[in-house]
């Protein structure tokens, strides 16, 4: 550019000294960690949340010193209760207030029309919603930190258990920035309702936890200490790397989720998630214990989600997008048909899942031998509850541009129908009901499993089948437009290769 | 010589609705293009599609000869876009929004400090370079749009409705700093109401109406090719009654009263010829007209366009048959 120009004076006052440069972050930061940094640590939010947290703290430990010598008796229960505040104010800031921050991360740049800005830039959708993402975790972990003195402050009062409530403190944060990346992927959704819910969801659940666990015993008092045993056995300890890497892997994906759907239409973000999806469900296969019916829950929640996205992801992408799936040859045309981006080649993977699920249940690799017919009963019936969202969608709700939007509009209407379902069944006591609804209310099907001996697990599973392939073929006709204009890409693609 | 910007039957439908519909141009390099339109004649979906932000339904959009669909990636190296609508991150300076972006754009260490520099020297932003940049004014917003736009030195630029919602003052600033631009050599492809800024800053003009180009070229061949279809106007006063001059008109040939003027009329004349001209005026003399003023209006590009629309305004926007592919943008 040549030197600057001589202008029109400016409304500034000319006296002013030129802005240096900021300096405050080196260069190999991620320009959006920087942005977001620079930003996050100046909202009134973190501020706020930081000094109540630190201003709190300060007071019980201040009480707990006060209240006697190191290793007295009164000294350890005031330890004891300066462990149970630390872990419930700690908890609700990076629990909650810290994730709910990252509902609005993608959904202020969409609102304000600055993500177009970004995604002209270098930045990769991915970069953009990782870096987002990677923010509120950097003030999170800021947050963490500055506990940190508090807690060995509480260590000289004696009493404490190092390991668990070491452990304790990983596993919030293990926890809370999963639950940050949930939420950041779910900002990408348009629906201020779907976002809503989602952050009533996490509440509700969380809330449910403390009442369930003793958080909120030990909060009033009644319980000794924040306790997190460490794993006995080998079996104990795969468990727990298992729920810790399912953890990270829903934070992933949700992450990707969000990408994918600020993307432009010349990225692919699909094939890559599609297949790590698969490689969890692999690892899963091999790192936790057989026996118990954590494997086959953990299974089906990871395939949930892979479903859920391929169904509901956007068809359009361009000709670039089928350059690298010619260079496998003959398995090109194979491969793309389950993934290639957008929810026509989504169902076909979905339906691959499914039948993959229903064989390794059969085989008995899911679940214990005695349970096999129940469980299988039970993959049905979860794939009809994820399938017919889809068919709804494309057949009913087309007219709501974000397809996964209309995914979970759907599936949130399925849930309340068969909520009332249940009801009526409860209250009138016509249970029978609950199986005849079951083809336009899936979910319905869970309860007959349960409360209908007489409907033995191969008629639920009977029924389950022919609701699966009736949603899948329903969806799946609604996707042959789209094959017209795969061929027509395809042709643009091999025109291109050809003068290229 | 590659051009510019090169779009080739660029079609772009959402739904039934056909947004752009068989655009095609060229713009060669160092060249400033206005393009014009009504709202919803489908100028920020093309200008969209031709920064990578969109893809098009059909057809062919190259920057420099680089396809935006097949590589946006190269595309956006060469090119700087300003969008209509610009809104600034709040807790954030002037200058470290120019920096943030400086980094998104891959700049980095003394390379990236003195782009920012440069930028903000530039845009004339660097007296205010630690204001927030939420509480700029709308001019001062504008600039700083600008400026994030050249941050990377781009080939081309891509200014939809650069000037909009600036005081007298901001404009003519703007208007002086894409002079600057055009000077420098760059390509810039631009949109905005203000046909008359544009008529003067531009060398050609791409007018575009229903998703279709209904005019390209340069201002004084809109003006010619609005005229040579209606006819020149005329300007006459007298110093008696006008009904006079309505009489006199409905003898003569090839002529049209337009409309009564406070002390005169407009007068439609099918013939451009200049000797033609001045024999009306001649004849209107020797028929005893107290002619006192006799002019030929001068179009502008204001009324060119609205000619223009009027011609094509009757057929809504064009529809196709129910859409077989769905089409979303998040």
């Amino acid at each position: 550019m040549n030197p600057p120009p001589v202008l029109i004076p400016a409304t500034a006052p000319a006296a002013a000294a030129p802005a240096a440069v900021p300096h405050d972050f080196p260069d190999r930061m991620s320009p959006i960690l920087v942005k977001e940094l620079r930003q996050g640590l100046r909202q009134p939010t973190f501020v706020i949340a930081f000094l109540c947290l630190q201003g709190l703290l300060c007071i019980v430990v201040m009480g707990a010193v006060l209240s006697g010598s190191s290793g007295s008796q009164a000294a350890l229960r005031a330890g004891q209760t300066m462990s149970s505040f630390l872990f419930v104010l700690l908890g609700i800031v990076i629990l909650v207030a810290q994730p709910l921050r990252g509902l609005n991360a993608l959904a202020s740049e969409i609102k304000n029309d600055t993500l177009d800005l970004l995604l002209i830039t270098r930045l990769s959708a991915w970069r953009i919603t990782f870096g987002k993402w990677l923010g509120l975790v950097s003030q999170s972990a800021l947050l963490v930190v500055a506990v940190l003195p508090y807690l060995i402050m509480r260590y000289y009062l004696g009493g404490m258990r190092l390991f668990p409530e070491l452990m304790g403190l990983s596993f919030m944060f293990v926890v809370s920035i999963s639950i940050t990346a949930v939420m950041v992927g779910f900002s990408s959704t348009p629906s201020v309702l779907l976002r809503g819910l989602v952050a009533a969801g996490w509440v509700v659940l969380l809330f449910t936890f403390m009442v369930e666990s003793r958080l909120l015993r030990m909060l009033v008092g009644s319980s000794s200490s924040w306790d997190f045993p460490p794993p006995a056995t080998i079996d104990e300890y795969r468990i727990l790397a298992s729920t810790v890497l399912m953890c990270l892997f829903f934070g992933y994906y949700l992450l990707e989720m969000g990408a994918t759907n600020i993307s432009p239409a010349a990225e692919n973000r699909s094939t890559l998630k599609r297949l790590l999806g698969v490689a969890m469900l692999a690892v899963l296969l091999l790192l936790v214990p057989e026996g118990g019916a954590f494997l086959g829950v953990s299974w089906l929640l990871v395939v949930a989600l892979l479903v859920i996205d391929a169904v509901s992801e956007r068809p359009d992408f361009t000709a670039s997008v089928l350059r690298p799936f010619r260079r496998l040859g003959p398995l090109a045309k194979p491969v793309r048909l389950l993934l290639l981006p957008g929810w026509p080649s989504g169902l076909r993977f979905a339906g691959v899942l499914g039948v993959v699920a229903f064989l390794l249940g059969q085989a008995g690799y899911l679940v214990e031998e005695s349970g096999i017919d129940e469980f299988i009963a039970f993959v049905t019936l979860w794939f009809a509850c994820l399938l017919m969202p889809a068919a709804v969608r494309v057949w009913f709700l087309g007219k709501i541009r974000n397809p996964f939007t209309g995914y979970m509009v759907a599936l949130i209407g399925m849930l309340v129908v068969g909520l009332v379902f249940a009801l009526i069944a409860d209250t009138t006591t016509t249970t029978e009901i609950l199986f005849w609804v079951t083809p336009i209310c899936p979910v319905c099907g869970f309860l007959t499993l349960d409360n209908f001996p007489y409907r033995d697990e191969e008629e639920v599973f009977l029924l389950g089948m022919i609701i699966c392939l009736a949603y899948w073929v329903a969806a799946f006709v609604r996707s042959f437009p789209h094959s017209r204009r795969l061929a027509e890409l395809d042709r643009t693609a091999s025109m291109d290769q050809t003068n290229q | 010589m590659i051009p510019a910007i090169q779009v080739e039957n660029l079609h772009r439908h959402f739904g039934q609705l056909r947004a752009v519909d068989g655009v095609s141009f060229e713009i060669p390099a160092g060249c400033v293009c206005g393009f014009i339109g009504s709202n919803g004649a489908g100028k920020t979906t093309a200008m969209r599609i031709l920064a990578t932000l969109d893809y098009p339904t059909h057809g062919n959009v190259r920057i420099g000869g680089v396809d935006v669909v097949e590589e946006p990636w190269k595309v956006r190296h060469r090119l700087g876009w300003m969008p209509d609508h610009f809104h600034v991150y709040a807790h954030m300076s002037v200058t470290e929004f120019i920096d943030f972006h400086a980094r998104a754009l891959g700049f980095r260490g003394a390379e990236r400090r003195q782009r920012v520099t440069e930028v903000m020297e530039f845009t004339d932003l660097a007296v205010i370079g630690d204001r927030p940049a939420d509480k700029l004014s709308k001019g001062m917003t504008q600039r700083l749009c600008l400026g994030r736009a050249l941050i990377h030195d781009p080939e081309v630029l891509i200014l939809d409705e650069p000037a909009a919602g600036l005081d007298p003052k901001a404009r003519v600033e703007l208007k002086h700093l894409i002079r600057l631009l055009a000077d420098e050599g760059k390509t810039i492809f631009i949109s905005s109401h203000i046909l008359s800024e544009l008529g003067e800053m531009c060398d050609s003009l791409v007018f575009i109406n229903h998703g279709k180009i209904v005019h390209h070229g340069d201002a004084q061949s809109l003006l010619r090719h609005t005229e040579s279809n209606g006819g020149i106007l005329l300007d006459v006063q007298l110093a008696a009654d006008p009904a006079a001059l309505a009489h006199w008109c409905r003898m003569q040939p090839n002529l049209e009263f337009v409309e009564t003027t406070k002390s005169g009329g407009r007068l439609r004349m099918a013939n451009e010829d200049p000797v033609q001209i001045a024999a009306l005026l001649a004849r209107m003399i020797k028929d005893g007209l107290p002619v006192i003023e006799f002019h030929r209006e001068q179009r502008n590009l204001e009324a060119a366009f609205m000619e223009m629309v009027s011609r094509t305004a009757h057929a809504p926007p064009p529809l196709i048959r129910p859409a077989s592919m769905e089409q979303t943008k998040p």
